[in-house]
């Protein structure tokens, strides 16, 4: 619950969907109308207009959404972290969408190694305790082996 | 488009032998995958190979190369042809599988654990690089 009546047109507000009290996803948003009891933001994705109770923050008539949005007054800070949050799903995404095939093998090696070399570095560095286990290498491909090649 | 074209004489089959298999649609003019299998057994008129993938036995005519139980084949539409596979052949499929095992494995890194900055060389690099070999390779693509 976050007080927002302070919200004014143009502020941005940080919107956390809930789900079930647990904070899942979080995105930021503009308001664009100001009502007495409800402040009126607008997703720019596509410009649908979702309105908030200005008193707990909490949004209005989200009865069949599962993951139910609250609303607070984004700080420098959250504005940051989210577009930051874009931008890597970005990167991400474009990544993904490479059409890996149209490039030699000889050209992807480099780049697999490097980026096999950057998770292990920034896994040791944030999640120590999944490399315990010990990564999964299968180097040895049974299919060629099986293929006597 | 006749069925005779797609005959392979492999009387001479023996086990141990790589056959390159092909997989062609119900016109006989779309060649679908093509794989690599290894003879396991012969009879007099049949070669038994086994599919490396996924360890399947197919049974072939030595006379014509064609699957004899095709009907019984996971995928209907596409009718097994095997011919003897040439090193250029188990270069080639060896080369597929390596490619696909190398992709395979970048696609599967788990890449939200790399910081963004050090991201968005790697995106850059590779956007690069499809764009060039697109360039050479399939310049219709991009035009």
């Amino acid at each position: 619950m976050a007080n927002i009546s302070k919200a004014k047109v143009g502020d941005t507000l940080l919107i956390t969907e809930m789900d079930y009290g647990e904070p899942y996803d979080e995105f930021i948003i503009e308001v664009v109308r100001l009502t007495k009891t409800q402040v009126v933001a607008s997703r720019s994705i596509n410009e649908i207009d979702i309105r908030f109770y200005k008193k707990s923050g909490t949004m209005v008539d989200c009865g069949r959404l599962d993951f139910r949005p609250v609303a607070s007054i984004a700080t420098k800070k959250d504005i940051k972290r989210v577009k930051d949050d874009i931008l890597n799903e970005n990167v991400i995404h474009d990544i993904q969408s490479t059409c890996l095939r149209e490039i030699p093998t000889k050209e992807l090696i480099p780049i697999r190694d490097q980026i096999k070399h950057l998770v292990t570095k920034y896994t040791l560095i944030n999640n120590p305790e999944e490399l315990l286990g010990g990564e999964d290498e299968d180097e040895e491909d049974d299919l060629i082996t099986f293929l006597g090649l | 488009m006749s069925r005779k074209k797609y005959y392979n004489d492999l009387t001479d089959i023996k086990v141990g032998d790589n056959v390159l298999v092909f997989e062609f649609d119900d016109d006989f003019d779309e060649i679908g995958e093509e794989f690599l299998a290894k003879v396991i057994r012969t009879t007099k008129t049949q070669f038994l190979a086994s599919i490396s993938e996924n360890q399947e036995d197919i049974r072939f005519s030595k006379k014509t190369g064609n699957s004899i139980d095709w009907n019984t084949w996971t995928d209907d539409i596409y009718k097994p042809l095997a011919k003897k596979a040439t090193k250029k052949d188990i270069k080639r499929i060896k080369d597929t599988i390596y490619k696909e095992k190398v992709i395979g494995r970048m696609q599967s890194i788990r890449l939200r654990e790399i910081p963004t900055e050090e991201l968005i060389p790697i995106r850059d690099q590779l956007m690069h690089l499809e764009t060039k070999y697109t360039l050479i390779n399939n310049p219709e693509d991009i035009l």
